[in-house]
């Protein structure tokens, strides 16, 4: 790990992806390296999602490459799997399992992919609950929880797989705002660790207190990359001018 | 009535093959949503066994119909074929009821 720690732990070279035939993602070109934090901000509808999907291939891209700590992905079913075990993702609706308890929604993926022991599963799963301060609801069901514990349930069950990378599809969009900053706050802290992270999001005092890079995507491009500082206060596009315009006078 | 897509994109994520995706995920909700319609024809099923005897397959209806034929007494042999279909058909219903109950305990929001 530490030899190659040099090189990208993500690479998209030249990534198209077209939905029929509408161009989702036009050529787009993305490097990040280990232990960066990217935040991807943009129109709704200018391929953020699409492009974090497209990582761990929930979404098939039509054509470029896209490389994952050394693992190319293709068609072939090894190197999907390859590439889903390093990156864990956080999804704007949640999407815990409601059949089953929390503690169980943990143990789900190592008990069926990694075949880890129960014991095993259930101490890391406690661990990563108190980690995102829940421990004490464990063995509810998820309908029992709010919105903002669900979200960390969420993180905590990406987390027990142990990625490499995390990605985070718009994980504060479903909230109430008093429960945006529980969430938030963990993302936080998960960076502080070192962990890589790919974030789209519209919270902008998260980028620019928590990113090294700001993208911005629009029409499926990307118009501009650069660390918040100079992203925010001296965009070079117009584009990205108008866009923090709208977003940051309300 | 249908399961979030998301649920399955979910258990991708996390490395979950298309079977144990199939097998984890959806099954489990997929029979509690099917449960109650289930159950409605698994009793109209055996209430229809009734209409083999027609065929001269011996069922209860069957049988009631030879008793009929060496008692000559409709009253007492129908009315107690009746009781025996109410209960089992109570029997069922109860049991799907309990079947449906647990499947869906992760529905309530209370403890």
């Amino acid at each position: 790990m530490t030899e190659n720690s040099s090189q990208p732990i993500i690479q998209l070279e030249n990534v198209d992806k077209y939905f029929g035939t509408f161009h989702a993602l036009k050529a787009v070109n993305l490097t990040v390296a280990r232990g960066e934090k990217v935040v991807i901000c943009g129109p709704s509808g200018s391929g953020k999602s699409t492009l974090i999907r497209c990582i761990n291939r929930l979404e098939e891209h039509n054509s470029g490459k896209i490389i994952i700590n050394g693992h190319e992905l293709t068609d072939d079913v090894k190197d999907i799997d390859a590439v889903r075990r390093e990156v864990g993702m956080v999804f704007q609706s949640f999407n815990l399992f409601p059949h089953l308890t929390i503690v169980e929604n943990l143990m789900l993926a190592p008990k069926l992919v990694r075949k880890t022991s129960k014991e095993e599963n259930r101490e890391t799963a406690m661990r990563f609950l108190e980690r995102v301060k829940i421990p004490d609801q464990a063995d509810k069901f998820p309908i029992q929880l709010s919105g903002g514990q669900q979200q960390r349930v969420a993180i905590a069950r990406a987390l027990c797989m142990n990625p490499e990378v995390m990605l985070f599809d718009e994980p504060t969009s479903a909230l109430d705002p008093e429960m945006i900053s529980e969430v938030l706050e963990v993302m936080i802290d998960l960076a502080r660790e070192g962990m890589t992270m790919i974030c789209v999001t519209h919270e902008m005092g998260f980028a620019r207190s928590v990113a090294d890079n700001v993208v911005f995507m629009d029409q499926g491009e990307i118009v501009e990359t650069g660390p918040p500082a100079i992203f925010f206060d001296n965009p070079k596009s117009d584009r990205t001018r108008l866009f923090l315009e709208q977003i940051l006078t309300h | 009535m249908f399961i979030d897509r998301g649920l399955s994109e979910a258990a991708a994520a996390l490395g979950l093959s298309v079977r144990q995706r199939a097998i984890y995920i959806v099954a489990p909700i997929a029979i509690r949503l099917a449960i109650p319609a289930y159950s409605n024809d698994f009793i109209s099923l055996m209430k229809s066994t009734a209409l083999v005897s027609t065929i001269t397959l011996l069922d209860m209806m069957g049988i009631a119909m030879t008793i009929y034929g060496e008692t000559y007494a409709p009253y007492e042999v129908f009315i107690s074929l009746a009781i025996i279909y109410m209960i089992l058909t109570w029997i069922i219903q109860k049991a799907f009821g309990l079947f449906e109950k647990r499947m869906s305990r992760y529905l309530c929001r209370e403890e």
